[in-house]
């Protein structure tokens, strides 16, 4: 073995490519000051923090602030709130926009696909702020739209969307997928974009029709891409959207619809208590981070995929 | 040649990056401390602490400087090349009282930006201002931090007589900022009742259906029944409510529904006085049940829409400006904003405020709005606090009510609140220039007297002649609807109830506050709706003590005993 092919097998050849590099100074520095350093301030987790006093000066309190989550009478309806709303959106936020990939990209003519991908993902950019004031209206038991319409040709009688637990959870979750799921589309159909044509061209051959096709070479190709997104979704159960649910909720749904991010702005934030908003974020990331632990070691494990 | 170029041109260029990118933290940081770059007192540093300030013909002289922070929102509007340091106001208290005023930063109203700002600038251990004024929730944290200093003390020694007039009218306004016998901050007292409700009707509905407008709880149900049945506008359809409301988290919000519970003889979401003297907390006294009931009752009928619990103010408020509600409960502005739209948008529509329904033992009751919402802080480190002083009496001796002929006779400053027009003052919307108001300027706090306004107001409306200045601008100012809101609700204030808890957070009101409120608005929902029987009533104020509530009540009582020495 001569000395450049065992350079170029180590990857760490300084001499030819430290340009390149320096050329990662940028990021790194951005990362480490914005992404590494604040990381610091879990600290608060353990602390009474005072703002006057600094992490340096603040008064130790060890777990305390661990305690006071779990031993708020509410905190494991929060929790549970929290994870059937999550697990839902996770769910149907993988589901529809996978089906929805898959039949546009049997759409033949361009200018519709485009047109279409556009449209949905368009409420990707709106504010929950404004939805919120658009779906109390839309969904309003007097005179609402929908409420007007599932009368008018179903003869149902009007449903208090916002107001009973259970349809609030399933509005919540509708809601979501549909702001969301043109986002997710985008993703899918690039992933399509990326199959080898070949492949579809033996199969035709082999006298496979567009479902078999579909079956056999298109789902397959996309579970990998499938399972990075499930993946990684999974560290974020704890985070069931904020926006959306402080814009949506109300004293009628707080037993199904309370989550822990409503739950901390009440309890820390409007109450200036940062010790404690520090403490739920850290459990909420720790758990995060065991979940993608064990559902990247399950994606290894069943579907023989690895990220890194 | 080419390629190597193309290599360090490239390295070149993230060293750039890495340079912007620091220059940009360390200039965020520039940004964030002074103007100047140099932040902090400088306050008669010159000058011994315990001598007084030279001054000549009233004025400071060398001039001094007095620091502040603040934050500007929207509504704060400059004239061409005006800006907060520099402008009509700034200039006035230069010229006339020697005294340079300084930011040492400014932030955006949005998203909390100055109690992030101040924050940050206290971990980061930055010089604070001289005078520091925050919501008066904010404040006990603040004094807690133990960098400002006696401020009761200083109002005793420095303030004048006018302005401790007007503080002596609210002395319940100091309690919240007790500690140890001291009085840590100086609450920016507010004009009162300014925001008591009265119960402002559709007087064409009424007239149209030949009604009397109601004074009891029991006439007002009448009347609502026929605005949701006799179909008040007209239009053929049964789409009208006969009083809007919001029961989503605040009964006493702006469009109020705590005066139909205070008919029944408790507010609830505060805390009074029982009938023995004691205080308890209103949400868990026996008469708010009697009040659920009633209100449940009009849910079913119709009267209130069936989303109440999902409404805010302004979600109701459309409900009476489209024409589509007959009453609404709220303050002395409430038809200036934002009700008196309905006359826009409905031909014919008239509205008129009328006293608060008493309920069937003839009890009214509402909960006041309290006496006022910012609170003053003085620094520690502030050499010289007379110099706030000198400014503040100023406003308060000669701006509040101004002389005739006097420097404020028409507003602070010609060519922006007022103007003179062929020797005639005018005001807005009539200035030549366009509108603008120096108030919004002010160092700290407006100064303003307890009693002002809305008396003044019921004064006018009970016929006197303006003679002063200050009445002269109210008469030109007002509509006749809140005229008659101040006269209604002056003459009610003895229902008003005072929220008594404004201390700093106790130990249990920390830990459970939050549970308990939340226990509430869901126990009385529940009870709205129909999820519970009205007697589950009684299980929630059994568990709500449980729960926290009968110590929190007992801590509350301490405190109450500790600042009032009863």
């Amino acid at each position: 073995m001569n000395k450049a092919a065992y350079e170029t097998k180590s990857g760490w050849n300084w001499k030819r490519n430290w340009q390149l590099h320096a050329m990662m100074v940028p990021a790194v520095v951005a990362i480490l000051i914005f992404a590494y350093v604040p990381m610091l301030g879990v600290i608060m987790a353990f602390q009474d923090f005072k703002p006057w006093l600094g992490i340096g000066g603040s008064k130790w309190v060890g777990w305390d602030n661990f305690h006071k989550i779990f031993g708020q009478e509410d905190s494991l309806q929060v929790v549970w709130n929290t994870v059937i709303l999550s697990a839902w959106k996770i769910a149907a936020g993988l589901v529809v926009p996978f089906v929805f990939a898959l039949l546009l990209n049997e759409v033949r003519k361009l200018a519709f696909k485009r047109t279409v991908q556009t449209l949905v993902y368009l409420p990707h950019f709106l504010s929950w702020v404004i939805l919120g004031g658009i779906l109390i209206d839309m969904l309003s038991v007097d005179g609402g739209m929908v409420n007007r319409f599932l009368h008018n040709v179903f003869g149902i009688e009007p449903i208090f969307f916002l107001g009973n637990g259970d349809w609030f959870r399933f509005t919540v979750v509708v809601s979501h997928v549909w702001k969301e799921f043109g986002f997710g589309t985008i993703v899918f159909l690039a992933t399509l974009a990326g199959i080898n044509p070949s492949l579809y061209e033996a199969a035709v051959v082999d006298g496979a029709n567009r479902w078999k096709q579909t079956l056999h070479i298109t789902i397959p190709a996309m579970m990998p891409i499938t399972i990075v997104i499930g993946t990684l979704a999974l560290g974020g159960i704890l985070n069931a959207g904020f926006d959306q649910i402080f814009n949506l909720y109300n004293s009628m749904v707080y037993e199904k619809g309370d989550i822990v991010d409503t739950f901390v702005y009440r309890t820390a934030i409007v109450q200036g208590n940062m010790g404690f908003g520090t403490a739920v974020g850290l459990f909420k990331s720790v758990i995060g981070m065991f979940l993608i632990v064990i559902s990247y070691r399950m994606a290894y494990v069943w579907a023989n995929y690895r990220i890194f | 040649m080419h390629k190597k170029w193309r290599k360090w041109s490239s390295l070149a260029l993230s060293a750039v990056l890495v340079a912007v990118m620091l220059a940009g933290c360390s200039g965020n940081k520039n940004e964030g401390s002074s103007p100047d770059g140099s932040g902090g007192s400088e306050t008669g540093s010159s000058q011994p602490a315990d001598q007084a300030l030279p001054e000549v013909d009233g004025k400071y002289s060398p001039e001094v400087t007095i620091t502040n922070v603040r934050t500007l929102g929207d509504d704060v509007k400059f004239k061409d090349g005006e800006k907060i340091d520099d402008n009509v106001f700034t200039r006035w208290a230069k010229e006339r009282l020697g005294i340079n005023i300084k930011y040492l930063w400014t932030t955006p109203v949005a998203n909390d930006a100055f109690k992030t700002k101040l924050t940050l600038s206290m971990s980061a251990n930055e010089p604070l201002p001289d005078i520091l004024e925050v919501k008066g929730t904010e404040a006990h944290a603040l004094i807690e931090s133990g960098k400002f200093q006696d401020a009761g003390a200083l109002f005793d020694k420095y303030a004048s007589d006018a302005y401790k007039k007007a503080m002596a009218e609210v002395p319940d306004a100091w309690l919240p900022y007790m500690r140890d016998g001291k009085r840590m901050a100086i609450p920016g007292i507010d004009y009162i009742m300014q925001h008591d409700d009265s119960m402002f009707i559709r007087q064409d509905w009424l007239d149209k259906l030949h009604l009397k407008a109601p004074t009891t709880i029991d006439e007002m149900e009448k009347v609502m029944d026929a605005f949701v049945n006799q179909d008040p506008d007209g239009n053929n359809k049964k789409d009208t409510y006969g009083m809007i409301s919001t029961l989503k988290d605040n009964y006493n919000a702006w469009i109020g529904t705590g005066e139909i519970f205070g008919a029944y003889g408790a507010v609830p979401q505060i805390w009074e006085k029982d009938d023995k003297g004691d205080i308890v907390y209103g949400s868990v006294r026996p008469e708010i049940k009697q009040a659920l009931g009633k209100l449940k009752e009009w849910i079913d009928k119709g009267y209130l829409h069936k989303e109440v619990a999902l409404q805010d103010e302004m979600k109701a408020a459309e409900l009476f400006i489209s024409g589509k509600a007959g009453i609404a409960f709220g303050p002395t502005w409430l038809y200036n904003w934002p009700l008196q739209d309905v006359v826009k948008n409905v031909p014919g529509a008239i509205v008129k405020p009328y006293p608060l329904p008493a309920g069937p033992d003839g009890k009214i009751g509402q909960a006041s709005e309290g006496t006022h919402s910012l609170v003053m802080l003085i620094n520690k480190e502030m050499k010289h606090p007379e110099i706030y002083f000198k400014y503040i009496n100023y406003l308060y001796d000669h701006y509040n009510d101004p002389e005739a002929g006097g420097e404020f006779e028409y507003g602070f400053a010609k060519g922006y609140d007022y103007d003179i027009v062929d020797g005639k003052p005018v005001f807005d919307p009539n200035i030549p220039g366009g509108y603008i108001d120096p108030a919004k300027y002010f160092l700290g706090i407006p100064p303003r007297t307890p009693s002002q306004f809305v008396k003044t107001l019921a004064e006018l409306n009970g016929g006197k002649e303006p003679a002063t200045p200050y009445e002269k601008k109210i008469a030109m100012s007002s509509t006749k609807q809140q005229m008659e809101a101040a006269t209604i609700v002056v003459s009610q204030h003895q229902y008003t109830l005072d929220d008594l808890f404004t201390g700093a957070p106790t130990p249990t009101y920390k830990d459970k506050w939050q549970n308990l409120k939340k226990m509430e608005i869901t126990a009385f929902t529940k009870i709205l709706y129909g999820n519970a029987s009205l007697d589950s009533f009684d299980d929630f104020v059994k568990d709500w003590n449980a729960a926290g509530g009968e110590q929190l009540t007992q801590e509350i009582r301490e405190w109450y005993k500790t600042v009032k020495g009863e």
